[in-house]
């Protein structure tokens, strides 16, 4: 509890202060669609998936926690499968990124993960 | 007349939706009821199906605000379960995310909490400090919630100067907003009104109903697990528990802003005393085998001591995962707090204890006697406490000194 003390009694005093302070500055928001703010170095957005890279060995489907990814049968990887990716259910985790061997999946830095279809979120091989 | 009001039944959108049934007499609460388990998500269970490491990105999900906390604490307890030497490193930096996580959710707590008494302008003002944590997490981690930094063994992603360098900052930051902000509490008419004198637990009260955090340490029970179990690097970081013996709302808000404070110093010596190189993990991989074995886990998450017992039948997945979370144990504490005061005061009072704040999604007021009901959802009943000071402040103010 507080003791009853001059300033106590001041209303709206030290809020009112900062209040006026902040009345002359630039807003802090950003108008988000209009402005496009870009995301850090390192950022986990959207996987981006290279075939030409990719062996089919299939780790990346087993680690992934949300079952974003199957394997499809592929000509294009040695082992005649490739990983297909439902970006949809994809939580950003990393664990496919950080298992595969020859790191045929990686990050983007583009987090606008709203679409119309959920077709467009799949990545197919 | 004996008044009973419930409080909160579901909504799809909330975190943790509780149940409140209060009885009133004119506007004073005689008696309280929690009920919960409104959103079973089954995330225990889940656990049994979903192999160790998959489990880190589950369990984060239990809290969206201290997510850090639950990743972290699983790992600790799975790194007992491998019987892993986690790298020095890798605990400086989770310990650092853990205390970021601290920073940004008791400033996110404070806007709350003043939104719910009705000063939604430091209620804007908290949000955007809070925004200089998030940018840092988000720098660190790749993400601003859920950041997935903790893996079993250490962690996933080093931590670079540029980084430490922004974390100095940021600490630095948020630590004179805080004083700022304790000055706004200590001084402004308004807060103390609404807080000062509201939802008191006495000491007794908060070590009999085993409260936990903030919850606890402002009822002045130096409870902190930091602090009295000290896991990760906290053995050697100097700091010291916050507590306050005013019992009540407004000494909830000074803990958790004086927290915010120490915090901050956390982080800046754990900047200044990060080892420069070495290993950020240790070597357990996706599909190693842990031995048949079980581990307690607990961690002081932003809202109190959080508690996880893991049991792991030598296979890939774990047998049994059991959470414990804060708001749990803090919830029947509540009971306690609005007994004697008086309508208006339930949201800063439930606000006080940190749950989700979104849990009074509905007010029904039943008269018992005459069966006449009324529903108010929660702006209503914020308004209507906001209402209700304005017309009896004075008296107010005079029965509380
Ligand atoms: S980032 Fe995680 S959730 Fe997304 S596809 Fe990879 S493993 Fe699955
Ligand atoms: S882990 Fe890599 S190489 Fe193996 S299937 Fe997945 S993308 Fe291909």
């Amino acid at each position: 509890m507080v003791e009853g003390g001059e300033e106590i009694d001041m209303p709206w005093g030290i809020v009112l202060k900062e209040a006026l302070r902040n009345l002359f500055k630039k807003p802090v928001t950003i108008n988000y669609p209009v402005v496009n703010v870009e995301a850090p170095e390192g950022f986990r957005g959207l996987l981006s998936f290279n075939i030409s890279k990719c062996l089919g060995c299939g780790n990346c489907a087993r680690v992934c926690p949300t079952n974003t990814i199957t394997m499809v049968p592929s000509d294009k990887t040695r082992l005649k499968r490739a990983p297909r990716f439902e970006l949809a259910k994809c939580v950003f985790c990393g664990s496919c990124v950080e298992v595969c061997p020859t790191k045929a999946i990686s990050f983007t830095r583009n987090y606008h993960t709203a679409v119309l279809k959920k077709d467009e979120l799949v990545i197919n091989p | 007349m004996s008044v009973k009001i419930p409080i909160g039944p579901i909504h799809p959108m909330l975190k943790e939706p509780i149940n409140f049934t209060f009885y009133v007499e004119g506007e004073t609460i005689v008696d309280a009821e929690p009920n919960i388990g409104f959103v079973h998500r089954g995330i225990e269970k889940l656990t049994e199906n979903k192999t160790w490491f998959q489990n880190l990105y589950l369990l984060e999900k239990v809290c969206g605000i201290c997510s850090s906390s639950h990743q972290g604490c699983y790992a600790q307890g799975a790194e007992m379960i491998f019987e892993a030497n986690v790298p020095e490193k890798a605990l400086y930096i989770r310990t650092l995310m853990w205390e970021l996580e601290r920073l940004h959710s008791h400033l996110l707590w404070l806007g709350v909490i003043m939104h719910e008494i009705g000063f939604d302008t430091l209620f804007m003002y908290t949000w955007r400090d809070r925004e200089a944590v998030m940018d840092l997490v988000e720098m660190i981690s790749g993400r601003r919630v859920g950041y997935s930094i903790n893996t079993i063994g250490g962690v996933r992603r080093d931590i670079d100067y540029r980084m430490l360098s922004k974390a100095l900052d940021v600490a630095n930051f948020i630590a004179s907003r805080a004083e700022f902000y304790e000055r706004v509490v200590l001084r402004e008419r308004t807060i103390l009104d609404r807080t000062d004198g509201v939802g008191v637990l006495s000491k007794v009260d908060a070590i009999r109903l085993n409260t936990v955090g903030p919850t606890a340490r402002a009822s002045g029970v130096k409870r902190d697990i930091r602090y009295n179990l000290p896991y990760a690097i906290y053995d050697e970081t100097p700091f010291d528990i916050v507590t306050d013996d005013g019992c009540d709302v407004l000494s909830r808000i000074i803990v958790r802003i004086r927290e915010m404070i120490v915090s901050a110093e956390i982080i800046k010596w754990i900047v200044f005393n990060m080892p420069k190189n070495g290993p950020i993990a240790a070597k357990i991989t996706h599909f190693t085998k842990p031995p048949e074995n079980e581990a307690i886990s607990r961690v002081e998450a932003p809202r109190g001591e959080l508690f996880y017992y893991i049991k792991s039948n030598g296979s890939l997945k774990p047998e049994r995962v059991k959470i414990r979370t804060p708001t749990l144990a803090n919830i029947v504490s509540v009971i306690h707090m609005v007994k004697g005061h008086y309508i208006a005061d339930i949201p800063p009072i439930v606000a006080g204890i940190d749950p989700c704040m979104s849990c009074m999604d509905r007010v029904a007021i039943i008269d018992v006697r005459n069966d006449k009901k009324s529903l108010f959802n929660h702006d209503q009943l914020v308004r209507y406490a906001i209402k209700w000071y304005k017309k009896n402040y004075r008296w107010l103010r005079e029965e509380r000194r």
